[in-house]
């Protein structure tokens, strides 16, 4: 979620209100933004269903109808102009869409264009995904002649990007400016790259890299156009209606741009609200509220909506252009959650005649944790990941078809455990410091192979000088009968335990685990140096022959 | 006065009660070796059990500092062969050169001192040299013992002497003070008292052994009493995990509301832990850096009736009035398999098993989630989440809240508030605080909503409200046994773990 400051002297004069910092913290975190702190400055993360409160200009407009100072939407006007464009089809296979819109009158001071930039910042990050899906052009309009076009040019094609003073060419900006070097990527397999050109074949802008040096804008600036382009239709409109939210709060005229775009004339912006009807049944069922229309009515215009009509029981509402996050009526319902207060509902917990029951297999898993707690075992937990080092390497085992992550910032942690054995035998390392004897034990997942079939598994040691096969068997035989099992041993080596004093368990035939004194060389590679004797089984196998009796 | 004393007073040790009768046998005063003379113990066992009955009042010890006087080497040699202006004299008596007399320069020039002071001796000057002969006095003198001979004597056989010979030969070094310890020992009126009642003493036992009860022998022993403040090694008993410990109380908590478990897969595909949850394939908590992504198998397979409803979600809303998310829904995306990030994902499985008659319906999980992240003392890539849904016609966002409060009281938590949130796959969304007292100051601990008809419909086949929540409760835990570094979870120290205080709360 991305991090925002805003100078509070500046928020206020916005506000158009004085406010005491203990109400300001509550009021906003109770819109529903994550409060960091409100003094210097105002320092919040903005969820990124409201890229609208990214900039001052939009924070501050939301709070200002949540804490009462206006109410319902903002009324834009676009003012109608000549100025046109054209987008031409060569850009569809490379970066679709692109539009644009004019604000005149801007009075340039530094809050202005810190806002600008912040917005414009702030909006590649998090709504257009590092610039991939929304990228943003600011120009100076006065240096621009129109008509303009959007379209593609070769990678030959050179012009003065910004920060630079002399013509180089795309490829040579995608390898040397900072900018190009930074988002070469997002046009990498595409032989020619997109261009907003004028009518004097000056560039505006290479989306989403950089801009012309032509139409930089400066102090003395008053006038914009703003290139917006991206891969989702949508999500550029409602950048840019929300870069002209905050210009147009700012004193900025709106002018209207057609653009001819697949053979049909389009007029940015468009700044017109959609409608939702909002049944108010629904709205007070999910909120467990009984709130009638012109409450409820009153709840949105807090949040900024606008009420095109009301009847029994039914809202038209009117969603302002800059509210991307409006899929659906839940949408409003959790607007007039937010209106009405969170502080305002009362938790209740509703007598629903349901039965509790755990998963029987957690059931079994507790039990066995008991009883290996009778025998003064102690009960460990490693992560669930783990190195091939630690689970094959060292264990002295063949073993393949490991899963692994493919991405893992530790390596140390990149396979997902087939066994709990080696990480008891790790356990048993890391407190070599303590006393003897240290019998162990761990339950838990384990992905034995790439089928990736879970399994619930139970390994076991006992560590001291005297650790014997003798001694894990005694236990493990206690332990089995006490579910009422018998089991038959079966001569078997594995590379891990000493040849001749290790074995397979079975119950009725089948294969349950193995158990043994833990090999040598095997202690030697995780350097511990005490006999140890163990076991592990399979649980969810033992678990079958006892679910009936478990379930009752 | 306090119980210890009380207890001490009226029981006796078998020593104790030697040495009392002991005492009072020496008309109930004495020195401690007398008193070991006769109890036949040990100077210092009598030593250290006066201290005990002196605790108790029984006895009274008084120690004086005494100074007695010893022979200094130089006083043992002037005892055995005589002063130095004796052997002096004796040597001008049997004309014996004075180098060859056996005295030092140095002792020589006192010799002659004290000689001339004691008028033993004339000193006549002859060609530039001294020549000595004895007076009358200095021959009487020969055969008798000066008093600094006699003292001499008389301190070796422990006499009392005057001071001003002691003085003299302390300037002298022929002898040395030395500090001792006088002790006297007393019976005070208490252990009179205690004597008159009759001491009775009885053999003492340390160990009670199956022979002493075979034979009935304990009918006549006392056992020796043990100083039951005295440290002892501390015996821990061994205990499930302490994480393990406050996750069956979490599971208790449900169980008592009456939610029924449920399970699945920590390896899933991206379709049960992203899509059916509504996130748009392109959103951030769907990147790398959060997810792990499995090498092989890198695809799973995903139901096709399904995969075709929550697509059409996706990008159009389906057949409800939502608009979706506008965008081209890539079925190779939704089959990728990764390590579970939340346990939401049993969560939208387990609705998709539902039937119209299974409702209403609450369910709850608790397992394990994988972040890829790097581990810190306040990260860990893997860790528990207990999710919770309820399934109702009737269910509404308070009782959302109701669950939250009560599932947040029974951890300890009350004062608690509820604050707006945004994920994906909730409308209402909700993140809860909890009070942190100590630093005065909310702090966010979980998340929950109700699920958006996006979510819903496809998997149930209608728009029911489902509430929903996924806490982690690390911090709880965490809170809870005081720990401050996130890893000691999964440290697996041995004697930490044993010494752990046990999760109380059930």
């Amino acid at each position: 979620m991305p991090t925002v400051n805003f100078d509070k002297n500046e928020f206020l004069t916005l506000l158009g209100k004085t406010v005491d910092d203990k109400i300001l913290s509550d009021r906003i975190s109770m819109i529903g933004t994550d409060l960091e702190t409100v003094n210097p400055e105002i320092i919040v993360e903005v969820f990124p269903d409201r890229p609208d409160m990214l900039s001052i200009e939009g924070f501050t407009n939301a709070l200002k109808g949540f804490m009462g100072i206006s109410k319902g939407p903002i009324d834009f006007k676009v003012i109608k102009s000549n100025y046109e464009g054209k987008v031409d089809s060569k850009v569809k296979s490379v970066r679709p869409y692109a539009i644009g819109a004019i604000v005149k009158g801007i009075k340039f001071d530094d809050n202005t264009i810190k806002s600008l930039m912040q917005i414009q910042e702030k909006l590649h990050i998090t709504h257009g995904r590092n610039r991939k899906k929304v990228a943003i052009g600011v120009h100076d309009l006065d240096k621009i002649k129109f008509p303009i076009k959007y379209t593609t040019m070769s990678r030959d094609f050179s012009f003065i990007p910004l920060e630079f003073d002399k013509k180089i060419s795309i490829d040579e900006i995608l390898k040397i400016h900072p900018k190009g070097v930074a988002y070469a990527h997002l046009l990498s397999g595409f032989e020619e790259c997109p261009i907003w050109l004028d009518s004097n074949n000056e560039v505006l802008s290479m989306p989403p890299i950089i801009n012309g040096n032509n139409t930089k804008v400066t102090e003395t600036t008053k006038n914009l156009f703003i290139d917006i382009t991206g891969t989702h239709k949508k999500s550029i409109e409602y950048g840019l209606n929300i870069i002209l939210m905050g210009l147009f709060i700012r004193g900025g005229e709106i002018h209207s741009f057609k653009l001819n775009d697949e053979g049909k004339d389009w007029i940015y912006p468009n700044l017109d609200r959609e409608t939702m009807a909002l049944d108010i049944n629904y709205s007070n069922k999910v909120l467990g509220l009984q709130i009638n229309e012109n409450e409820t009515a009153d709840l949105l215009m807090k949040m900024g909506y606008g009420i095109k009509s009301k009847s029994k029981n039914k809202l038209i509402v009117e969603i302002p252009a800059y509210r991307a996050d409006i899929l659906h009526p839940i949408d409003l319902v959790e607007d007039i959650s937010i209106s009405y207060g969170f502080e305002n509902f009362t938790p209740e917990i509703p007598e629903i005649a349901t039965i509790g029951q755990e998963n029987p297999i957690e059931v079994f898993i507790r039990k066995v944790e008991e009883l290996l707690v009778g025998f003064n075992f102690i009960e460990v937990k490693n992560y669930v990941l783990s190195n091939e080092d630690v689970l094959i390497k060292k264990m002295l085992d063949n073993k393949k078809n490991l899963v692994k992550t493919r991405n893992a910032v530790n390596t140390e942690f990149d396979t997902v455990r087939c066994s709990i054995l080696p990480l008891l035998l790790k356990t048993l390392v890391n407190n070599a410091q303590y006393e003897y004897p240290q019998n162990i034990f761990e339950v838990g997942i384990i992905v034995p192979d790439q089928s990736l079939i879970e399994r619930q598994s139970l390994a076991c040691t006992i560590c001291h000088p005297k650790a014997s096969f003798t001694e894990i068997k005694a236990v493990f035989s206690g332990f089995l009968s006490s579910f009422g099992l018998k089991f038959d041993v079966k001569d078997e080596d594995y590379p891990s335990f000493i040849n001749g004093r290790s074995c397979s368990i079975e119950i009725d035939g089948i294969n349950i685990g193995k158990m043994g004194e833990i090999s040598p060389e095997v202690l030697y590679n995780f350097k511990l140096e005490m006999p140890v004797a163990a076991f592990e089984i399979d649980l969810s196998t033992i678990y079958e022959f006892l679910k009936v009796r478990i379930q009752g | 006065m306090n119980l210890r004393k009380l207890r001490s007073e009226y029981m006796l040790s078998r020593q104790e009660k030697v040495i009392l009768k002991s005492l009072g046998e020496l008309d109930g005063e004495s020195t401690p070796s007398e008193i070991a003379k006769i109890s036949e113990l040990p100077e210092v066992a009598v030593m250290r059990t006066l201290l005990y009955l002196s605790s108790k009042n029984l006895v009274k010890v008084e120690e004086k500092d005494v100074y007695h006087l010893i022979l200094t080497n130089e006083g043992k040699n002037s005892l055995d062969n005589g002063l130095i202006e004796k052997i002096f004299i004796r040597g001008i008596h049997n004309r014996i050169p004075l180098n060859q007399i056996g005295i030092s320069e140095e002792e020589k020039n006192i010799a002659i001192g004290m000689s001339k002071k004691n008028g033993w001796i004339n000193i006549e000057k002859l060609n530039n040299s001294l020549s000595f002969s004895l007076t009358d006095k200095g021959k009487r003198a020969l055969n008798e013992n000066t008093p600094e001979e006699i003292a001499l004597e008389n301190i070796s056989e422990g006499k009392e002497i005057s001071n001003d010979i002691v003085n003299t030969l302390i300037k002298r070094k022929l002898v040395e003070k030395k500090l001792d310890i006088l002790r006297k020992v007393y019976l005070t009126d208490l252990g009179k008292d205690e004597i008159s009642k009759g001491i009775e003493i009885i053999d003492e036992i340390s160990e009670l052994t199956p022979d002493i009860l075979k034979s009935e022998n304990w009918k006549n022993i006392n056992f020796k009493k043990f100083d039951i403040y005295a440290d002892v090694n501390v015996l821990y008993p061994s205990r499930k995990h302490f994480v393990n410990q406050a996750i069956e109380y979490i599971r208790k908590i449900w169980l008592e509301m009456g939610f029924k478990e449920m399970s699945g897969p920590i390896i899933d595909t991206s379709f049960w832990v992203f899509d059916a949850l509504f996130q748009p394939q392109d959103h951030p908590a769907r990147d790398m850096q959060d997810t792990f992504f499995i090498d092989s198998p890198r695809f799973g397979g995903i139901d096709p009736e399904l995969s075709k409803k929550i697509s059409a979600m996706h990008e159009h809303g389906g057949d409800i009035n939502s608009n979706g998310w506008g965008y081209n829904w890539d079925k190779k995306i939704s089959e990728e398999y990764v390590l579970r990030t939340h346990t939401t994902s049993l969560s939208v499985r387990t609705l998709s098993t539902l039937k119209p008659d299974d409702l209403p319906a609450k369910f709850f999980s608790v397992g394990k989630v994988f972040r890829n992240e790097k581990l810190d003392w306040k990260h860990l890539f893997e860790f528990y989440q207990t999710d919770g849904i309820v399934v109702d016609e009737d269910a509404n966002f308070k009782h959302l809240l109701g669950y939250l409060k009560r599932f947040l009281n029974k951890m300890g938590h009350s004062k608690i508030r509820f604050r707006p949130a945004y994920f994906p796959y909730t409308e209402p969304s909700i993140e809860v605080d909890i009070y942190n007292k100590n630093k005065g100051e909310w702090v966010e601990l979980l998340g929950a909503g109700i699920f958006r008809p996006e979510v819903v419909v496809p998997l149930l086949g209608k728009d029911v409200p489902v509430l929903a929540w996924g806490p982690g409760f690390g911090r709880l835990i965490m809170e809870y046994y005081g720990l401050t570094d996130i890893r000691q979870k999964y440290t697996n120290d041995i004697d930490m773990m044993k010494k752990l205080p046990i999760w109380i709360k059930g």
